[in-house]
Formats: C-alpha cells, sequence, structure tokens
C-alpha cells in the first residue's frame, strides 16, 4: 500500500477504484461535485495521513493564512488567483469551510484534494463549523443531502474526517495560528497536544474552546462567552500565554471583520476574515494573511485585502447543471449518477 | 374554525407564570400533540382564512424598508389590480386600533435607543438597552393599550392575563442576548396574537382579514426595522439552505392573501382568485419591478423585497428555495407547502421551540386530547452534559501518551480493519 499512497487502487464496496487526484482537482477547479464513493475514497486516504498528525502541526514561512470561507467556493477561487495556487504558495487554513453558504460540499471536497496532493504545503485547522451538531443546524447537513440525495451517506463521510483535522498549528516556532481563541483550561500547547481530539467537538473543555473562543478587547482576564461556547479572553490572558510558550503572536479567524481583518493589541492577536459579503448580506471585505518571515518587522507579513469575486454574483446552479457534466463524463466513475440528484432546492417536497 | 375562547367569567382561572418546557427531543413529541400548539394552529388557519383574497390596505407598511437604495428599476410593468382604496384608520375597528398604538409604542421606543456607533461584529449593543426599556415598560403598556378592552366584569382577569401574555410579546422581536431574530420570535408574535383572540380582546367573528393583514403588517415593519437597525443576527439560520434569514409566517400569510381559502387544497379552480392576482404568478417574485410593486400590499411580496434589499448577489444563488418554488409551483401549492414546512421545520423543530414557554391558561402543556399534563423533563438532564464517572485512575501523563500514541496506533488499525462497514447505514443526524 505504501507505494501507492495518494494515488492508488483501493477496496471500495468490493469494486477497486483508482483516483486520480489530478482529474479530481481538475474537476473542482470547475466547480464540479466528485460522486460519493469518490469522496468516501479521498477521506479514507485522507484520514490515513491526519491521523498520524500531531494535534499542531509545526509549519515554516513563508506560508498563507485563510480565515473562514463558509461554502464560498468561489472566493475561495478568489484567494487563489490573488495568493498563488498550491503548491506554489503554502497555505494554512484556519477553519469553518462549510455551513451558511451555497458551495460548502465543492470547497471542503477541493481542500480535502488539495491537502492529498500536496500533504506538507496544505494544512486544514478544525474550526467550530466541523462538527456533526453545527452542521445539522446551519446548512451543511441540508446541502449534502440536496446535493448527493436523501440516500447519501456523503454528510457522515465528511462530518467523520472534521475528527481528525488539526486543532492548531505554530509557524516558525513563533506564531500561534487556532480558528477560535484561548481556553482557561490550556496554559501551555503541552496542554493541547495532549488533547484526544478524534471526536466530535465537545460542549465545553478544551478543544471546544479553541474553536469557539473570541478576544475581547474591554477584558483582562476571561468571561463567558455569550455564544454559548467557549469564552471571550482578554490581554491578561494574551500576555501570559505568549510568554509562557515564547510566541510572538496569535492569528485566528471565526469573526467576521468588516476591513477582512482586524488587529488586537498591536498585533498580539489578529483576525483573518476571508468570506467577503458573508452570508449574501454583510458588505465587509476579506483578506489572506501572507506571512513572509517571523522577524516581526512591517514587512515581514501583509493582510491581502480583496472583494466578494464576481463569479460569486454569476447566476450559479451546478445541481441544475449536472446533466451536462455526465454527458462529457460519460462511463466516468467521477461522474455523478444521474438518480442523485434528483433534487435542486431542499425542502421542496413540502410543495409537491 | 374557531380559536376557543377563555371563560374569563370563571375566577377559578389558574393564571401563572409560564416556563420553558422543552429540553430535548422527546419534549417536541409532546408538544406536537398539546393543547398549545393546538391552539396556536388554529390561530393560523383562522388567519389564513382571514386573509385570503384580501390586501394590506395602502400606507399601512413601510416602503423604505423593503426597497435597495441604489437599485435602479426600469422594466415594465405588469397589469396590475387597481390601487384599493385609500387606507382608512377609521375604517378599523376600536380594538384593532389599539393593538396598533400598543405596537407603535415598540416602534417609538426604538427612537430612544439608536444604535451604538463603532463597527461591531453583529447585533449592535443598543438592541439590549431597547429589550431592557420594553421589559420595563410592556406591562404599563399593556395596561393602558389593552384593559379597556377587557370587559369591566372580567377586569379582574387582566393581571392574569398580562402574567402570561407578557412572556409572549416580549418573545417576539429577537433574543436580547444573542442579538438575533428568527423563526421562533415570529412564532411567540403568533401566540400573543392568538392571546388576543382567546380572552376576546379581538373578536374573531367580526375581525376583518384586512385588521389581520394590518396587525401582522405593522408587527413586521417593526421586526425589520430591528433587523436593520441593530443588525441583528439571523437565528440559526440554515445560510442559503433555509426558507429566509429571519421569517417563515410572513410566507404563509403572504401567500395566503392570494389564494382562495375555499378551493385551496381541493381541486377545484377558484375564478375569484384568479381574478383578484389578475395574473400575477409567483415567477414575477422574481421580477424587482413586480416585487417593488407589490410589497406594500403583499406580505409575500414584502418579505421577498426584504431579502432584496439585505442580500447581494444572484437570487437563484442565496435563495434557493424561493427560486425554486416560485418558477415551478402555483400559488396554491405555495401557500400549503409554507403551511406543512412551517409544521416540518418551524414547529417540530428543537432549537426553534425549545424557547417557547408554557402557562396555565393561554398556552398549558397538557394532551390535546386527554387534557391531562404532559409528561414535563429536567433542563438539566441533557445527556451530554453529564460528566462520566472517572474511573480510570493512571496520572495526567500516562493518560496524554495513551492518548498520543496508543489512541491513533489503534484507529490506524481500525481504518484498515473496519473499512467496509465503518460507514453508518444511513446520513440522519443521530439527534434526530
Amino acid at each position: 500500500m505504501a507505494g501507492c499512497k495518494y494515488y492508488g487502487i483501493t477496496e471500495h464496496a468490493n469494486k477497486p477504484v483508482s483516483i486520480d487526484l489530478d482529474h479530481c482537482l481538475e474537476k473542482l477547479y470547475r466547480g464540479e461535485l466528485l460522486s460519493e464513493p469518490v469522496i468516501d475514497q479521498l477521506c479514507f486516504k485522507l484520514k490515513e495521513l491526519l491521523v498520524k498528525e500531531s494535534n499542531i502541526v509545526h509549519v515554516q514561512s513563508p506560508v498563507t493564512l485563510v480565515g473562514d470561507i463558509h461554502g464560498q467556493f468561489y472566493d475561495l477561487l478568489e484567494i487563489f488567483k490573488i495568493g498563488g495556487y498550491p503548491p506554489d504558495t503554502n497555505y494554512l487554513f484556519l477553519g469553518d469551510y462549510v455551513d451558511r453558504g451555497f458551495h460548502s460540499v465543492e470547497t471542503i471536497s477541493l481542500l480535502i484534494v488539495l491537502k492529498l496532493k500536496y500533504p506538507q504545503r496544505v494544512n486544514l485547522i478544525r474550526g467550530n463549523h466541523e462538527s456533526r451538531q453545527i452542521t445539522t443546524n446551519y446548512g451543511f447537513y441540508t446541502e449534502c443531502l440536496t446535493k448527493y440525495g436523501n440516500q447519501s451517506q456523503i454528510w457522515s463521510i465528511f462530518t467523520d474526517i472534521f475528527d481528525y483535522l488539526i486543532l492548531a498549528a505554530i509557524i516558525d516556532n513563533n506564531l500561534f495560528c487556532v480558528h477560535g481563541g484561548l481556553s482557561p483550561n490550556v496554559q501551555t500547547i503541552d496542554s493541547i497536544l495532549v488533547i484526544d481530539r478524534f471526536k466530535e467537538i465537545p460542549h465545553d473543555g478544551p478543544m471546544a474552546d479553541l474553536v469557539w473562543s473570541d478576544p475581547d478587547l474591554e477584558l483582562l482576564n476571561f468571561r463567558i462567552s455569550s455564544r454559548g461556547a467557549g469564552y471571550q479572553f482578554g490581554i491578561n490572558v494574551v500576555n501570559k500565554f505568549l510568554q509562557v510558550n515564547k510566541f510572538e503572536s496569535i492569528y485566528r479567524a471565526h469573526q467576521l471583520c468588516q476591513e477582512g481583518y482586524q488587529v488586537f493589541w498591536k498585533g498580539k492577536v489578529n483576525t483573518v476574515w476571508s468570506a467577503p459579503n458573508y452570508c449574501y448580506r454583510c458588505g465587509n471585505k476579506a483578506s489572506i494573511l501572507e506571512i513572509f518571515n517571523s522577524y516581526r518587522e512591517p514587512d515581514s507579513f501583509r493582510f491581502n485585502v480583496f472583494d466578494a469575486s464576481p463569479e460569486s454574483q454569476k447566476e450559479f446552479l451546478k445541481v441544475v447543471n449536472m446533466g451536462e457534466m455526465d454527458e462529457s463524463a460519460q462511463d466516468d466513475f467521477l461522474a455523478l449518477p444521474e438518480n442523485k440528484i434528483a433534487k435542486k432546492a431542499p425542502y421542496v417536497e413540502y410543495f409537491m | 374554525m374557531a380559536v376557543p375562547r377563555l371563560d374569563l367569567k370563571n375566577s377559578l382561572l389558574d393564571w401563572s407564570p409560564p416556563a420553558k418546557k422543552i429540553n430535548g427531543s422527546a419534549d417536541v413529541q409532546s408538544f406536537l400533540h398539546s393543547v398549545a400548539i393546538d391552539r396556536i394552529k388554529t390561530a393560523l388557519m383562522l388567519i389564513c382564512q382571514k386573509v385570503s383574497l384580501k390586501s394590506v390596505p395602502e400606507g399601512v407598511l413601510d416602503t423604505s424598508l423593503v426597497e435597495s437604495p441604489n437599485e435602479p428599476i426600469s422594466s415594465t410593468l405588469l397589469d396590475l389590480p387597481p390601487p384599493t382604496t385609500e387606507f382608512d384608520q377609521k375604517t378599523l375597528s376600536p380594538n384593532v386600533q389599539r393593538v396598533l398604538d400598543f405596537l407603535a409604542e415598540l416602534s417609538l421606543l426604538m427612537d430612544q435607543v439608536p444604535p451604538l456607533p463603532g463597527p461591531r461584529r453583529y447585533g449592535n449593543m443598543a438592541c439590549r438597552n431597547w429589550h431592557d426599556l420594553l421589559e420595563k415598560k410592556v406591562d404599563g403598556w399593556l395596561d393602558l393599550h389593552l384593559r379597556p378592552l377587557f370587559a369591566s366584569q372580567v377586569d379582574g382577569q387582566f393581571a392574569g392575563f398580562v402574567s402570561e401574555a407578557r412572556y409572549y410579546i416580549l418573545g417576539a422581536f429577537g433574543s436580547r442576548d444573542r442579538l438575533d431574530y428568527g423563526t421562533g420570535h415570529e412564532l411567540s408574535f403568533l401566540a400573543f396574537f392568538a392571546s388576543l383572540l382567546m380572552c376576546q380582546l379581538l373578536d374573531q367573528d367580526s375581525l376583518e382579514g384586512v385588521e389581520i393583514l394590518v396587525i401582522f403588517g405593522k408587527y413586521y415593519d417593526l421586526v425589520k426595522r430591528l433587523i436593520l437597525t441593530y443588525t441583528l443576527e439571523p437565528a440559526g439560520s440554515h445560510g442559503v439552505w433555509g426558507l429566509d434569514d429571519h421569517f417563515h409566517l410572513i410566507y404563509i400569510i403572504g401567500a395566503s392573501q392570494l389564494v382562495d381559502s375555499e378551493t385551496v387544497g381541493t381541486e377545484r379552480k377558484s375564478a375569484r382568485a384568479v381574478n383578484f392576482r389578475m395574473g400575477l404568478t409567483p415567477s414575477t417574485v422574481l421580477n424587482p419591478a413586480v416585487t417593488k410593486q407589490q410589497a406594500h400590499r403583499n406580505l409575500f411580496y414584502n418579505a421577498i423585497g426584504f431579502i432584496r434589499r439585505v442580500k447581494k448577489g444572484n437570487f437563484s444563488e442565496h435563495s434557493p428555495l424561493l427560486y425554486e418554488i416560485c418558477t415551478s409551483k402555483p400559488w396554491e401549492k405555495i401557500a400549503l407547502g409554507m403551511i406543512k414546512m412551517f409544521q416540518g421545520e418551524v414547529l417540530s423543530k428543537f432549537p426553534v421551540v425549545q424557547h417557547f414557554y408554557f402557562g396555565h391558561v393561554l398556552f398549558p402543556w397538557k394532551d390535546a386530547v386527554s387534557l391531562r399534563d404532559l409528561p414535563e423533563s429536567s433542563p438539566d438532564a441533557e445527556p451530554e452534559k453529564t460528566a462520566p464517572a472517572k474511573t480510570d485512575y493512571r496520572s495526567e501523563a500516562e493518560l496524554a501518551m495513551h492518548s498520543l500514541y496508543q489512541r491513533r496506533e489503534e484507529e490506524l488499525a481500525m481504518l484498515a480493519e473496519k473499512r467496509p462497514s465503518a460507514v453508518p447505514k444511513a446520513t440522519r443526524a443521530p439527534w434526530k
């Protein structure tokens, strides 16, 4: 098996399946969906890869940080346009790939394939929306059933892979990256390393706090968050964490910023937000953070700010157009069987 | 179709401050056959029946709330029904007028609490002050505007009425803590409206459909102003994968305006409905010009206008369900479907109904058939929250090492072995 790790033949449903990552990438970059058995295989491969990764992954600069995407697939493509395509640019994604947007399936599928194809150059941190409970309430579950049909197991396949995503990353031993923020249960990074992360995000405790917490400029210490999970944390908490762990600063996502990013306490904490015009209504900018080195000089990093992709304004109903795709990909295992895409929108059965 | 009239002359009415009863999915099942839901649904059916083939009168709805500021509209308009006569406040019954006066107080209160300056993530904190002031003043306003509606011989019941009804009106404008607004809050207003019917503050026989539209129209204008002024977050929104970020009931009422309640759900065609609509097909919803023209007389178009105002991007993409049904279904299917979906996605969903309150008189936690008390659950009985008893006495470090290495070895072994059966049979959320 070792020789065909990311390009190989494995068992699925008693049928050998070969997966060509380049082929998958081509399709995904065109905005097409992969079939369920292919996603299943990809996720199996990815589990093998992620299970060996520590809770915290060490990354070297240069690297580009991407915040919340929330299914805004065309804005993700815009990010690659302005920030460079993998593997030419190293990416560290800070979580919240799914929910709310129209293209969560396309987004998470593309990120999964990119991680498999370039495991050293793409890293995916877990966000609070990479969870069974949250995706049931905020759209990803409905999107999966809408795009793959009521009988599909695709939501289980995706949410199972979420359990394997890493919790944090450290750039050049100096910059700490996480989706949400700090936790009263996390004084040192060792206390993150000992978390058993291969599970649904719990209601409370360090793992929940890492993906749920927010900085608050008015605070010194911790306060219970009005989000219903995690904490708000203040400057004393940040200073202590940075000092104890010998870090320069913290980079995180998780909160909408009108300007696409927000700098707290002179850069000790920074928010990167990568979903422009969030939910089609917030009118906000987005950014990616390009880190060139960690010398703490003004030109060692740059928030690359961008607006909503013109593509996302265009008429786009891939699920409706799926018929075209099948023609071009006949007898292709990767093609979605037509009978699985009967529905165009969720809940239409109420109106029959 | 009649909402039960409570016997206010009965001095034994056991008014009591309502409490939340829905703590888990088993409670949702109880709720679905409770007296409370029965009364809510009956009130809803009454509304649908009364508003059938009626327009919101001119001058009631504030069209500035549903107009996109910079949108040029130049397409030619359809032939539309002639404008209904100018709205004359005097045509409203005094009781309806008093309910409107009460709602007007809430709207005026917003002028006293401007949003705080400065960028905020979502909700503006000033909204909490609005909620606090409302909580403080609501009893006084109910007393001022609604007490005179109580017949003198039952005036003694008014305090009891307020003790229960205030929960529903206070819950109708979003969450003070989360700074959001959603279908649960809309449901709370429906319950408040049903309370007015049950206590005969509004007489359900003489109440006109137009009057109902005026009351709900004013309520929705108020809520839209709240959402825009304090940038309230959609409560529990499914994003593009739901019906609307905030509303559901408004679509039921709006679609009911366009269908004949006597023929809807039957095979029969209604000439009255066809004449009333004058060519207004559901797909005209997608035409911004028609939306603009209809938004002040029909609540469905009004809701669409609000979506167009707050959302940028392609309609089919940010609102795929509305797009789909409006391009492929007749108004009759839409009106019925909205009610069915309300039952399935609002009344049956724990995240929505968990905040509903149950008292003893207005919305009792009783079985609709047997009238016996429904089973009570404890709010603390959430299974997830109970920590498992500690049975492992290894040191933290040992546990950590196990977690880091042993556990992942096991995971790997399991992955290699159990692969074909690892995926569960159906993609259903296990807690549903």
